[in-house]
């Protein structure tokens, strides 16, 4: 056997167990996700949401909206979170250190003055150079600080925390209305365990948004936006709900997450010095707890909704995409002495390594495989039924799993309610394996480039900005359709 | 046929009908949607005379329009109390639909079908159907507890508050929901919210002394002044926010001593408690816990200066600089 034929063995031998256990987990997940969804969403009936937006002692929440020249939808953002249900919070814009009119923006719109505003010292932030709170709504506080990147805004936010949970968010996401009331749930069910909860995150793009609220969901017209949907469908309807079953949910989207003030300052608060704080954040509280062999809790709620843009040309998308796999990489290597480490139970054993050598390394073997897969086939070392049948089943496992996440989604969500929509998203799980998964594949790739540079910083981020007039400007229907 | 094509060949029923049941059931649902709103239209004069004027609805309604007006009653019942709400329970009742659900709340097997029913007593029951969601309160399935401890809660029974109480202590009803129940069933509960205040358990007694402090008055502001001195912090930070709401100028002074205890969260809740109460005499202590104490205290003690004495609040922070008073008095001139 020659050196090639070796290696061609060796490699596919690799190939198919790594498609036998990643697909293998993924039903697993899918079923996992099927029971737990249906039980949470039965049980929501019986929940007692509005009775908690009607009690006293429902506890506060600071919602902290790091912005950095986000000029284009600053003021609807504000103004959408002023219209949560829920009785008791703060909203705290950190400016920081916008180049553009973001500040002007939000001066004018919500008639802001000087205030002080007292600022804990746990976890260093770069300066904050004033503080504002708004005349209008004096829920509404302003930090004006330096420039330190999105999760130095966080922590200054955090810093200056009012109340005992602080919720972070993207500048460019709109909350539903009683997202807050909903993500809050597992806290106001046990308060003493749960320490960070995540919503879900939908695509906006394509949908009708009045005053900061998605008033009409549709499928964007652009297909790269369109794949992304299936890719939000599986990533949060059957992954994070599987990993929340076993407590070991090791992303809460940066997006929207709700997390417990006092164990955000335990841990120090997000870290700086990389571009996947939030899962960064995630991944130390765990091991925080589980080293103190603490009770604690990590959950995805799978209805609150909070609505953002996705990346509509190639450019931005494998920008984000290169961003996200540096993010994982730096922390998974940050962490890499959590990995089948079995102090720290599910998240050590089953988590780390699962995003260790299936999310992580996984776009290297799925990428080697095919091409080595191909070049076999051209030496003759697979024939070509075999080559043709290990295509054909790595095709239907993939449309497989993205029907059951589309399934999910109808069954128990039903949000797109025009039936073309679904068609067409059902069009697209057969389309997304043609093409885009490999060329994602490929973009995660490039992320090992960046991070043998060592690469730091997030890049240029062009932003339409959702639902960008300000209320007064805003004609009554507002479609979102970006193009960039 | 080989192992391969049998795994395909799997692969693709399963997508197959997967979209098969996905095609079915959305145009199910959309059907049975359209047929209910129907029925529902239809149906609305018919709750309307019952509502206002009493009127019996027609004998001989199909049973899918029966289900309907059920749940269009009970979405109103929901929303409205006194006669009109009675008219509604009298109606259920009479038709045998409160019978049933409390024959599903204890025989069905599926947990949602007993979740549903103690859900829909809640709505439509009368007072009478209260010992049986109470125990309901120790189902075996938690969707089925929560909505038995909330129906509880919209029934207003008081003799349901240690049954309440004793769910929220082992943790088989979330405690927030339990003490929304205790304060829509309000003063009533009180008697029997007070033995809670020298029972062993640290939640309950902390717990009483809360729902004291909300549906309680001045007559039992010296049993929460007791708390103060619980050897549970959590009781102790209780107690101060109670005397917050029900205290007066004589629970002042053991306020003033609860500022110095030596968790941070009773000098908060102390802090705040004087603020609330106005108290005068500690304005100079408190400013001086505003420069130097614990972050959340120095804010709570700051913020007691203002809502004391908004002009002294901002002179002491001019004096002092503690940026606690600093940001209170700001505040203070905004509002």
């Amino acid at each position: 056997m020659s050196i090639l034929n070796s290696a061609l063995f060796v490699v596919g031998v690799i190939t198919i167990t790594y498609f036998a256990i990643v697909n293998g987990a993924y039903l697993i997940f899918t079923v996992i996700a099927w029971r737990s969804l249906s039980s949470h969403l039965r049980g929501r009936t019986y929940s007692a949401v509005e009775e908690a937006f009607n009690s006293p002692f429902t506890p506060g929440i600071t919602v902290i909206l790091p912005a950095y020249n986000e000029s284009a939808g600053i003021v609807e953002s504000v103004y959408s979170l002023l219209a949560l249900r829920y009785p008791s919070y703060e909203v705290v814009v950190v400016n920081d250190g916008s180049t553009d009119d973001t500040m002007e923006r939000l001066t004018a719109a919500f008639d802001l003055v000087p205030a002080h505003r007292a600022i804990r010292t746990a976890i260093p932030t770069q300066t904050i150079q004033a503080s504002y709170v708004s005349r209008r709504s004096p829920a509404v506080w302003v930090l004006d600080k330096r420039n330190g990147g999105k999760a130095d805004a966080l922590n200054a936010g955090v810093a200056t925390a009012h109340h005992p949970y602080v919720c972070c968010l993207d500048a460019d996401a709109l909350i539903e209305t009683d997202a807050l009331l909903r993500v809050a749930a597992p806290i106001l069910d046990d308060p003493e365990n749960v320490v960070a909860t995540g919503g879900i995150v939908r695509i906006a793009n394509g949908s009708t948004i009045d005053h900061g609220r998605v008033t009409g969901v549709r499928l964007p017209s652009n297909p790269l936006a369109v794949l992304q949907v299936l890719e939000y469908f599986r990533a949060f309807l059957i992954g994070r709900v599987g990993w929340t079953r076993l407590n070991a949910l090791l992303i809460i989207s940066g997006a929207f997450g709700l997390f417990q003030r006092q164990a955000v300052e335990e841990v120090g608060g997000y870290a700086t010095d990389t571009v996947g704080e939030d899962m960064e954040l995630v991944v130390r509280l765990h091991r925080h707890f589980r080293a103190r062999e603490e009770p604690y809790r990590i959950e995805f709620v799978a209805d609150p909704v909070c609505w953002t843009e996705v990346p509509e040309d190639l450019g931005s998308l494998s920008r984000q995409r290169r961003r996200w796999h540096r993010g994982l990489g730096q922390t998974l290597w940050r962490h890499r002495d959590a990995t089948f480490n079995p102090r720290y139970g599910a998240f050590g054993l089953l988590a780390m390594p699962y995003f260790v050598f299936l999310e992580f390394l996984g776009p290297v073997v799925e990428t080697v495989g095919t091409a080595l897969t191909i070049v076999a086939f051209a030496v003759g070392d697979l024939s070509g039924a075999s080559f043709l049948t290990f295509l054909v089943l790595a095709f239907l496992v993939a449309i497989l799993l993205s029907i059951a996440a589309l399934a999910l989604e109808e069954f128990n969500f039903r949000r797109h309610q025009r039936t073309r929509d679904v068609v067409s998203l059902v069009f697209y799980t057969l389309l997304e394996n043609l093409g885009y998964r490999q060329i994602n594949d490929l973009w995660r790739m490039l992320a090992f480039v960046d991070l043998a540079r060592r690469k730091q910083g997030w890049g240029a981020q062009k932003r339409r900005g959702i639902g960008n007039l300000s209320a007064a400007e805003a004609p009554a229907h507002q479609p979102l359709t970006k193009s960039q | 046929m080989g192992l391969l094509d049998i795994i395909a060949l799997a692969l693709s029923a399963s997508s197959i009908s997967m979209l098969g049941v996905l095609v079915v059931r959305r145009s199910h649902l959309a059907r049975r949607a359209k047929r209910q709103r129907e029925i529902e239209e239809g149906l609305k004069g018919i709750a309307m005379e019952l509502l206002h004027a009493g009127a019996e609805p027609p004998p001989h309604l199909a049973e899918a329009e029966r289900q309907a007006l059920a749940d269009l009653l009970g979405r109103y019942a929901r929303a409205i109390r006194g006669p009109t709400h009675d008219r509604i329970v009298d109606y259920f009742e009479r038709e045998g639909t409160v019978a049933r659900e409390l024959a599903v709340m204890a025989d069905a097997r599926a947990g949602w079908r007993r979740a549903t029913a103690a859900f829909r007593l809640g709505d439509i029951g009368p007072v009478s159907v209260a010992p049986a969601l109470a125990a309901a309160l120790n189902d075996s399935d938690r969707d089925v507890r929560i909505a038995a401890a909330r129906s509880l809660g919209r029934l207003r029974t008081p003799e349901a508050t240690q049954d309440l109480l004793g769910a929220a202590v082992d943790r088989r009803v979330p405690p927030a929901l339990i003490r929304w129940t205790l304060l829509q069933i309000g003063a009533p509960a009180l008697p029997r919210l007070m033995p809670g205040l020298t029972s062993d358990s640290e939640r309950l007694r902390a717990g009483a002394v809360q729902l004291i402090g909300l549906l309680g008055g001045p007559a039992e502001a010296a049993q929460i002044e007791d708390g103060l001195r619980d050897r549970s912090a959590m009781v102790r930070a209780q107690a101060a926010r109670a005397l917050s709401r029900i205290g007066g100028r004589r629970n002042l002074p053991a306020l003033r001593q609860a500022t110095w205890d030596r968790i941070p969260m009773v000098r908060e809740a102390a802090a705040d408690a004087l603020g609330q109460l106005r108290d005068r005499e500690s304005v100079a202590l408190l400013a001086i816990r505003a420069g130097g104490d614990q972050f959340d205290v120095a804010r709570a003690c700051a913020r007691a200066v203002a809502a004391i004495d908004p002009a002294q609040a901002a002179e002491r922070a001019a004096a002092s600089g503690s940026v606690h008073l600093l940001e209170a008095a700001d505040l203070a001139e905004i509002a």
